[in-house]
């Protein structure tokens, strides 16, 4: 920043931030003793981390990705899974901590738990899965999305490594039938043809613009379809209702404010861990990659490793939220986190608020989630109706959402004295 | 001519061998072959559709050709990802002006200056204190200073294509390859392009592709005719405006579309 401009961005800075603890404050102020609107807040809350993900993705990079939910909704089962067993421990009269088999494996006749849900019994290691597993799916998703398909000696090699640790779970797997297993479809799925397909395609170009938000819906529908046939491992199109209480450090989160406080101060942390990233020179580059992609290339910047880099940042940051959401809803189905309408309504989201400004991916969660509510209880059937109509008058009219238009209005004031003042002098 | 000492100019840095482009039937490059010294300041000219911006193209890796070499310093371009040769020491400046438009001048040009290019170095670099001297150097010379905070999306065209001239200068690299500077630019405007050029003839390598034969004859020392997609004649402005294959190729063709060119011969003669 130049010293004339300083001032002017610090105190920009300043109100975002004014702004954002007052709306993280007022609704516990407000409706802290109300059992209805607060778990709602709560809820939009845990939305607004991954409303923020999504504008570190959409917003400041120009990636739009329409398969958000699939980072979300990995880190909403994690914790699901714990929770889960955590209910079937206490209703079966087990020792907390035991993995005990929820209703939906029984209904299913399976005879245990599964090996890989057994380790989720641990809070901490599903919470620790519900960030690093969406970091690394989106890691591995942007690697093959973003590089450049070059035959070079060292694009060779990495196909090959990353196509034998894609097989080494379904070696692992073997002994049990094959697809019948998730994780092994899974890797059968997605990483064998997907390796396959990324490292022999050789000449192809980068995948970007609207091809990337094809991909990253396909990849969406595909784990929908997954997790909704897998019925005696994931629920099925149900899910997993009906869950535990989260418990961390013995203590069990059953308050609805503390609730709100947990999810509030996790989504203040992400705000500023956001904030400090997009006006490092980080950032810059980001931004850099949305104007043009081809002049940050000409400086030397490895393209590629920063949108994989941003991109996976992005996935653990949706996955913490589905985490979150999960632990406040108590609840969760393919049909509400998986669902490609669901991801499609967080980029919406963060147009209203304004793409490129994080305090509008609060803002816009804020309203229009809110509003949604509002809308459901009233009128049932007219919110799509309503969220379609939003979108168009954002394009149109609003392209830079509601923050977008605020920050340019102290310009517009001026235009309007200017352009009186100049009329001042043709009169005279 | 700035760069006048002999004993530095005998280095080949970019060696161009029978290089092939073919885009789906059309050939863009034919058997090219074509070199640069150290610190040379060549200008290549040619009628449209003879190859030159997709010579720019092969050397920057944007373009991967059916066939031949290119080399700079002993490094094969063809088979590197682009950003690796951008750091190996090659600038582009684009045809039309292409700077991050959403950024501010200032920020812009930090983002050019010479640093570690890695996520992990990126990620721990201050931004507010990145190479600021040398920019503010930068910003004189190109005349930006007092829209140093402005956003770059806003500036005229000519000072868009200015910002993106220092950038490359900021970004330092050894060879430049700078297509069209002045298309678009008035008389004034592209006098000033060809001095801010000849100014950074005096730390790198340019290769130069320009129309504007005014503008050529200002800044050239040693021009490259391309045609068809291969080297027709080179030389200096004097030798090349006496070939009589240049001249047929100018002239030769038919009708308005190609006006401009019969317009460059013209002050050419």
């Amino acid at each position: 920043m130049t010293k004339s401009s300083a001032p002017l961005e610090m105190a920009k800075l300043g109100f975002e931030l004014l702004l954002f603890s007052a709306l993280l404050i007022t609704p516990i102020l407000v409706f802290g003793d109300s059992r209805y609107w607060l778990p709602i807040f709560t809820r939009v809350m845990a939305l607004a981390i991954f409303a923020l993900a999504t504008d570190l993705v959409w917003g400041y990079t120009g990636l739009l990705s329409l398969g958000q939910g699939l980072y979300f909704g990995l880190g909403a089962y994690a914790v699901a899974y714990s929770l889960k067993m955590k209910q079937a421990a206490a209703e079966a009269d087990l020792p907390p901590g035991s993995p005990a088999m929820p209703d939906f494996m029984l209904w299913c006749r399976l005879e245990r738990v599964p090996d890989w849900i057994v380790p989720l019994t641990n809070i901490w290691t599903a919470l620790a899965l519900a960030i690093l597993a969406p970091t690394l799916v989106a890691m591995l998703f942007g690697l093959y999305t973003f590089r450049p398909r070059l035959r070079t000696k060292k694009s060779i090699l990495t196909t090959l490594a990353v196509f034998l640790i894609a097989l080494a779970p379904v070696a692992y797997m073997w002994r049990e039938p094959l697809m019948a297993h998730p994780m092994a479809a899974l890797c059968i799925g997605l990483l064998l043809p997907g390796s396959l397909v990324g490292g022999l395609m050789i000449p192809g170009a980068r995948i970007g613009g609207v091809y990337f938000s094809l991909v990253t819906q396909a990849l969406l529908l595909a784990i929908f379809t997954l997790v909704d046939n897998q019925q005696p491992y994931t629920g099925g199109r149900v899910g997993m209702p009906y869950l535990a209480y989260l418990e961390l450090f013995g203590h069990t989160f059953r308050d609805n404010k503390q609730t709100y406080l947990l999810v509030t101060s996790s989504l203040a942390v992400c705000f500023l861990l956001c904030l400090w990233l997009v006006h490092s020179k980080f950032g810059k580059v980001l931004t850099a990659i949305r104007d043009s992609e081809s002049r940050t290339l000409a400086l030397g910047y490895n393209t590629a490793m920063y949108k994989t880099f941003v991109f996976a940042m992005a996935g653990a940051m949706s996955g913490f939220a589905g985490a979150l959401y999960t632990t406040t809803q108590r609840t969760v189905g393919p049909t509400e986190v998986l669902d490609i309408g669901f991801s499609i309504e967080i980029v919406i989201l963060v147009a209203v608020g304004g793409r490129g400004t994080l305090i509008g991916a609060v803002l816009g969660t804020l309203l229009v989630i809110m509003g949604k509510t509002y809308v459901n209880n009233e009128y049932k059937q007219g919110w799509p109706l309503i969220l379609g109509g939003l979108f168009v008058v954002v394009v149109l009219f609003l392209p830079e959402g509601i923050v977008g238009w605020l920050r340019k209005s102290p310009l517009r004031v001026q235009k309007l004295l200017f352009r009186n003042r100049d009329l001042a002098v043709s009169t005279r | 001519m700035g760069y006048s000492d002999p004993s530095i100019q005998s280095e080949t840095i970019l060696a161009v061998e029978d290089l092939t482009v073919k885009f789906s039937g059309f050939t863009a490059l034919n058997c090219l072959n074509f070199s640069m010294q150290r610190g040379e300041l060549r200008v290549v000219i040619g009628p449209n559709g003879a190859g030159k911006t997709t010579l720019l193209d092969v050397i920057t890796g944007k373009t991967r050709p059916r066939s031949g070499r290119v080399e700079f310093h002993g490094h094969d371009l063809t088979r590197m990802p682009d950003h690796q040769i951008a750091r190996l020491g090659i600038g582009r400046k684009f045809q039309t002006p292409n700077v991050f438009r959403s950024l501010t001048v200032l920020q812009n040009l930090m983002l050019a200056v010479k640093a570690n290019r890695g996520v992990m170095a990126t990620l721990a670099a201050s931004f507010s204190r990145n190479g600021k001297g040398r920019v503010y150097e930068i910003l004189d010379t190109i005349g930006l200073t007092a829209k140093a905070s402005r956003q770059a999306g806003i500036l005229a065209h000519g000072e868009k294509q200015w910002l993106e001239l220092g950038m490359l200068m900021a970004q330092d690299p050894e060879l430049l390859l700078i297509d069209e500077p002045v298309a678009g630019m008035t008389p004034r405007e592209s006098e000033r392009t060809g001095e801010l050029l000849m100014a950074m003839a005096r730390k790198h390598a340019l290769l130069v592709i320009e129309h504007d034969m005014t503008f050529v004859r200002q800044i050239a020392q040693k021009i490259t005719v391309l045609d068809e997609g291969k080297t027709l004649c080179e030389g200096t402005v004097e030798e090349v405006q006496n070939d009589p294959r240049v001249i047929e190729v100018y002239l030769g063709q038919d009708h308005e579309e190609h006006a401009e060119d019969r317009a460059a011969v013209g002050l050419l003669r």
